[in-house]
């Protein structure tokens, strides 16, 4: 009966498989194994594995200097019967065994979304996203009006790439960490996905500008507005996550969902910690635009007196609550 | 010639000398007289016996009372759990001191006491002439009693609050002593100072009518309730004057915004029109009050303050425009002093409103409440125009220590008063 060995590394990941049908398969670092192993630690001849008369196979140790070991770490004194699947070590170098009946899990389908997740990588969709996004930074640039002989211009149009590299770094450290863990890095589309993502973001950011000045700077909008933010992370977080991890899906969405409202929880901290010092600076929402942006129909004098007075009542009832 | 010089400097030399002489000689008795009728006004903190303040007072005749400031005794009169008042006259006796009635508006305050001076003050009854020559009597970062000659110049113009404008130094630690005529009666109660050589004074006035009505009502029994009813009667008797006064306005853009309304709200302006490479024209006009009401050593009242701003584009995208024009408004706090002990936090509503004339504006109101004098508050309005892509008027105000009602006819007044094309 043939043997399957896999050779594994420091994280137990597969890097090389045999399948031998002798009944003898001689292990260790000396180049007349049958098996050639690289681990320093591992001895020349180091072990062997025997096809027992009753047909299973034995780990044979080979009086090695650093000794060999089965699954829970069983020291092999002379030799051990082995179970299809255990881990054995020679010195330090992982190995598993298999019989060559042994079954095998179903193929899986290609993964829908992987598919089209993988899509966001083609190059001139990334092209586009890349072009959107420095357009809209120059757009933020022309809004400030910046004098021509300032060179604020120039010096903003330096900073340009620097702004793209830094926007590449994250897929890159998605891509880097795929590949330590020995999975495809699939830069491409992680670039293509937190592009869109990115575009998405400042669309929504833009779009909540206009909403804010046309409802009055009304609590919703700046709800709507960090609940979006929070939202398109989270989306960002599980698209990069779906192509990078080795999880199960639910694991990954649950991932990137706790790591969203981390982000998003750190601002909210940060504006509670902050708010014990700005507690005597009136607070207002300050957006102003052209009129043609106000959707809203404006209040009268007469209405806006009257809210007037409700802040009187508001700040009369805080009165006499006690300071903190 | 040369001779004729330096004659005209000895005979100078010799006036002068003659002159300080024989004041000197006068100011000298003056102040031996009264020196025992001067005492160190102490304010003491109960746990640890240090000083926290320190101020003048004087033994008045009739009635035997000390006369201080309000802001000297503040901390025993609003947290008399933690300070204590305490006298040290000039034979360096020590004795204890009670706050019988204060005038915060005025700055003054009436105290107990058991010490008895053999010469106590009188009050003078007229008013002294412009150019007199009075004294100011004290005790400067607690370096002993000292008088400082100076010259009586009337009333502050442009105050609401009455000063008397002397010249001469008052330094801190003299507030609450005595300001006397060359006959030793007093004129005016040491307040403030503000820099070299000009000094302020509480006119015996605003003294005589704080002790009509404490000898009509006797001790306070409740200073804070005082105050609060003191606060409230000014804010509305100085509103009353700003509000039923006749506005001046003037150009300000393509608009109109008031100018100074009333005496004593003195307006400036500035612009950046010189800078012809500017983008943004920007021209400022503000308006506000130089005296103010002490309530606490971090708390302050009594204000007005207008501020008005035209900023005009020429060849901007009213996009560009309106994003330089909304960081024009992105701050603004209150004109006076306040800790969140003392006030409440501030409650905004921000609303575009379209006005009678059928003009756009976005409009920010925040109010903010007097935690310990009811029915007083802090008012902060500001305004941008909206009607127009290229030009914006933004126009301010703060009010501080006003009642709701004032706060709606100051705001119907101010909003009448500013208009724009």
């Amino acid at each position: 009966m043939a043997i399957i060995i896999e050779v594994l590394n420091k994280q137990h990941k597969v890097t090389e498989r045999h399948r031998f049908s002798q009944p003898r398969v001689a292990l260790g670092r000396a180049y007349n194994n049958d098996l050639i192993l690289y681990d320093k630690h591992v001895s020349p001849h180091h072990a062997e594995l025997v096809l027992a008369e009753d047909g299973r196979w034995q780990l044979v140790d080979l009086a090695s200097l650093n000794g060999s070991f089965v699954e829970p770490s069983v020291a092999v004194t002379q030799s051990t019967e082995l179970q299809s699947g255990q881990l054995c070590w020679l010195g330090e170098q992982a190995i598993r065994v298999y019989d060559e009946h042994h079954p095998v899990p179903p193929a899986l389908p290609f993964n829908n979304i992987e598919q089209r997740l993988r899509r966001f990588g083609h190059p001139a969709l990334i092209v586009l996203l890349a072009l959107f996004l420095i357009a809209e930074e120059l757009f933020g640039l022309w809004l400030t009006a910046p004098e021509p002989g300032q060179g604020r211009w120039s010096r903003n149009l330096l900073n340009l790439p620097l702004l793209m590299l830094g926007l590449a770094l994250w897929p890159a450290l998605l891509a880097l960490w795929a590949k330590i863990n020995q999975h495809e890095a699939r830069f491409l589309p992680q670039l293509g996905i937190t592009f869109s993502i990115v575009v998405l973001m400042e669309c929504w950011q833009a779009l909540m500008t206009v909403l804010n000045f046309s409802l009055d700077g009304a609590a919703a909008v700046v709800w709507l507005a960090d609940i979006g933010q929070t939202a398109l992370v989270i989306l960002l977080l599980s698209a990069n996550f779906y192509l990078a991890l080795q999880l199960s899906a639910v694991k990954k969405v649950a991932l990137a969902t706790g790591l969203g409202l981390l982000v998003s929880l750190q601002g909210v901290a940060v504006s509670v910690l902050f708010e014990e010092q700005g507690q005597l600076t009136p607070k207002f929402d300050n957006s102003l635009m052209p009129l043609t942006f106000y959707l809203n129909k404006p209040m009268n004098s007469a209405e806006f007196e009257k809210e007037s007075a409700e802040l009187f009542r508001l700040t009369e009832e805080a009165r006499l609550e006690p300071a903190e | 010639m040369r001779l004729q010089t330096y004659y005209c400097a000895l005979l100078s030399v010799l006036l002068l000398f003659s002159s300080a002489q024989g004041r000197a000689d006068s100011a000298e008795q003056l102040f031996a007289r009264f020196e025992p009728a001067l005492l160190q006004v102490r304010v003491l903190e109960q746990a640890s016996g240090a000083k926290a303040a320190i101020g003048t007072g004087f033994v008045l005749e009739e009635p035997a009372l000390v006369v201080t400031n309000y802001h000297v005794v503040s901390e025993a009169v609003l947290s008399p759990e933690k300070y204590q008042l305490e006298y040290l006259n000039a034979s360096q006796q020590k004795g204890a001191l009670q706050v019988l009635a204060v005038d915060v508006i005025n700055d003054l305050a009436l105290v107990s006491t058991d010490y008895r001076a053999p010469q106590p003050f009188k009050i003078q009854t007229t008013k002294p002439v412009q150019g007199a020559t009075i004294y100011s009597l004290g005790n400067p970062h607690d370096l002993g009693m000292i008088l400082v000659p100076g010259t009586y110049n009337g009333l502050q113009k442009y105050s609401y609050y009455p000063r008397i404008h002397f010249t001469g130094a008052v330094n801190s630690g003299m507030s609450g002593g005595p300001a006397v005529d060359v006959n030793g009666q007093v004129v005016g109660v040491n307040v403030a100072s503000a820099g070299n050589q000009l000094g302020f004074l509480v006119p015996a006035d605003a003294l005589q009518q704080l002790l009509a009505r404490y000898q009509r009502e006797g001790q306070s029994k409740d200073l804070k309730a005082d105050i609060e009813r003191q606060l409230l009667s000014s804010q509305q008797a100085m509103f009353s004057q700003i509000l039923n006064a006749d506005w001046k306005l003037k150009d300000f853009g393509t608009g109109k915004v008031p100018d100074e309304v009333v005496p004593f709200v003195r307006c400036w302006g500035e612009s950046n029109v010189e800078k012809d490479q500017e983008t943004l024209k920007k021209v400022t006009a503000f308006c506000s009050q130089s005296e103010e009401i002490f309530l606490s050593q971090h708390f302050t009242s009594g204000r007005v303050e207008m501020q008005f701003e035209w900023l005009e584009a020429k060849d901007l995208h009213p996009l560009q425009f309106f994003s330089l024009y909304e960081k024009n408004i992105s701050r603004a706090s209150a004109d006076n002093q306040a800790l969140k002990e003392d006030v409440t936090a501030f409650e905004c509503q921000h609303r575009v409103v379209r006005q009678t004339g059928g003009h756009h504006a976005k409009m920010i109101y925040c109010v903010r409440a007097y935690r310990d004098y009811a029915g007083l508050y802090d008012v902060l309005y500001l305004s941008a125009s909206l009607d127009q892509q290229q030009q914006g008027l933004v126009s301010h105000y703060t009010l501080s220590g006003v009642s709701q009602d004032t706060a709606r006819a100051f705001s119907q007044k101010f909003n009448g008063a500013v208009s724009w094309q």
